[in-house]
């Protein structure tokens, strides 16, 4: 069984066409690319994926459940979606400790700890909101896998991230795979796309196809 | 769970800018205004003093504007730097706007409920052990403090107790109609200015109508006219109420949290 199976969706997103009858399915353990042009619907296509919007057509099914049926969301997803989020007036160790509080499933230590991994320390008292492109990206990283969440829907991980942190990024990526945990991530970077992925997708005329 | 998310949200909430903003709303007038108006007006009874304190300070006509920066524009802040997208795949999103709003709600009862309380408490029982405050014992002629005087004749305390929960529970609906408001508008300024242009615009209304009885103003703080009927503080209130269910009405309808 299939661990995403996305079965003959439609979707339009504010007036625009992105897909049309498209089916696909991801498999555990592997890590998948997502390319295509500005605006072609990778952002849709994760957001349908992970229950923020449904498609207008066809089903989305993760571990064989349909998502909208019984089940709004998937469970032990980690996301990057759009943007970086996070509450401004905290600290970077504040708002991971907030949002993993509500599931309260992990440590202060383990929260440091991925901090760490990702390339901020902990020990930072700057306010998020002051924090460079590059460091909100990392913090988005950082919530997206602190909780040992299975599957990683990652919209442009490496966006504003300099040279030594998209190798350090790719490297923990690599890891976390090897851990079992399955990605599926998009890039406007063919390196990263090259270095990192299984199988690669792009959405072309309203469709997924499978290049790699 | 919805309260595991409110003991979240109250962690949030309680920093030092509000604690020193709440600090600042429950002190200030008692430590500005009361140097000023002691020795000013005439005073005979303990709750002349409270009222006059009230009435001189900016409290009634900013009344819901000095609440809503407490936390009603939580909401807007965490939709506007995308955190609710990251809240939505570990807790179910309609449970954590209700303890958002239950937060709300809490935070400011507590803050407007002490804004009212701690004066009255320095001035019916902490100053007459100094003697601070100078009251006209040999000629007593008590004006009414209006509507709620009829409490007050039954027991002071107990005024203080009801009166300061009356403008706690004013001010808890109209830091929900904020914050309700900042789900329902993508305009944040907008939304969180409604409630205060409400107040200020229909106590207006009224007042050129002849209905000051009604106005929202007077029925919160009903000092500067005459005692009414009792019934009359509901009315404002009932439509506040009202409006609050219409806006959970429509942002349920309108599926208005799923739009992020």
């Amino acid at each position: 069984m299939s661990l995403i199976e996305l079965r003959n969706i439609s979707k339009s997103y504010k007036g625009l066409t992105l897909f049309e009858n498209t089916s696909v399915s991801f498999e555990k353990e592997k890590i998948y690319g997502i390319i295509g042009h500005n605006g072609s619907g990778k952002s849709v296509l994760f957001k349908m994926i992970c229950g923020f919007v449904f498609p207008d057509h066809g089903g989305i099914f993760v571990n064989g459940e349909e998502l909208g049926k019984n089940r709004r969301f998937p469970e032990n997803f980690g996301i990057i979606i759009d943007k970086p989020g996070y509450l401004g007036d905290k600290t970077g160790f504040e708002n991971l400790r907030y949002l993993a509080d509500i599931q309260n499933k992990i440590s202060d230590e383990k929260i440091k700890e991925t901090l760490e991994k990702v390339g901020l320390h902990y020990t930072i008292k700057q306010k998020v909101k002051d924090y460079s492109l590059g460091m909100k990206q990392k913090l988005a990283i950082a919530q997206a896998i602190m909780e040992d969440q299975e599957v990683l829907l990652l919209d442009e991980p490496f966006n504003a991230l300099d040279v030594d942190s998209v190798e350090n990024i790719r490297g923990l990526l690599k890891s976390l795979n090897n851990e079992g945990k399955t990605i599926l991530l998009t890039s406007h970077n063919n390196e990263d796309i090259e270095v990192l992925c299984d199988h690669v997708f792009r959405i072309r005329n309203y469709k997924l196809e499978q290049i790699k | 769970m919805l309260k595991h998310l409110i003991s979240i949200e109250l962690k949030k909430a309680l920093n030092l800018r509000f604690f020193l903003f709440s600090l600042a709303l429950i002190l200030l007038p008692l430590i500005t205004i009361l140097p000023i108006i002691n020795g000013s007006y005439v005073f005979h009874r303990t709750i002349d003093v409270h009222e006059q304190l009230l009435s001189s300070s900016p409290i009634p006509l900013l009344f819901p504007l000095l609440l809503i920066p407490l936390y009603a524009g939580s909401y807007a802040n965490e939709k506007k730097d995308n955190y609710l997208q990251y809240v939505m795949p570990r807790t179910k999103i309609s449970d954590y706007v209700v303890a958002k709003g239950i937060s709300n709600a809490l935070i400011t009862f507590i803050v407007a409920y002490l804004m009212i309380y701690i004066p009255f408490l320095f001035i019916q029982y902490i100053d007459p052990m100094i003697n601070y405050i100078y009251y006209e014992t040999a000629f007593m002629n008590p004006v009414s403090i209006g509507t709620f005087e009829v409490i007050a004749q039954e027991s002071v305390h107990l005024y203080g107790v009801v009166y300061s929960l009356w403008v706690a529970i004013n001010g808890v609906l109209y830091v929900t109609i904020a914050y309700l408001l900042s789900i329902c508008l993508n305009n944040t300024f907008v939304a969180l200015s409604i409630p205060f242009l409400w107040w200020f615009i229909i106590h207006f209304v009224t007042s050129v109508l002849g209905l000051e009885k009604f106005s929202p103003l007077y029925t919160v703080f009903p000092f500067a006219i005459a005692a009414q009927q009792f019934w009359t503080i509901f009315i404002p209130f009932i439509v506040l109420i009202l409006f609050i269910v219409s806006l959970i009405f429509y942002i349920k309808r309108s599926r208005k949290i799923w739009e992020n």
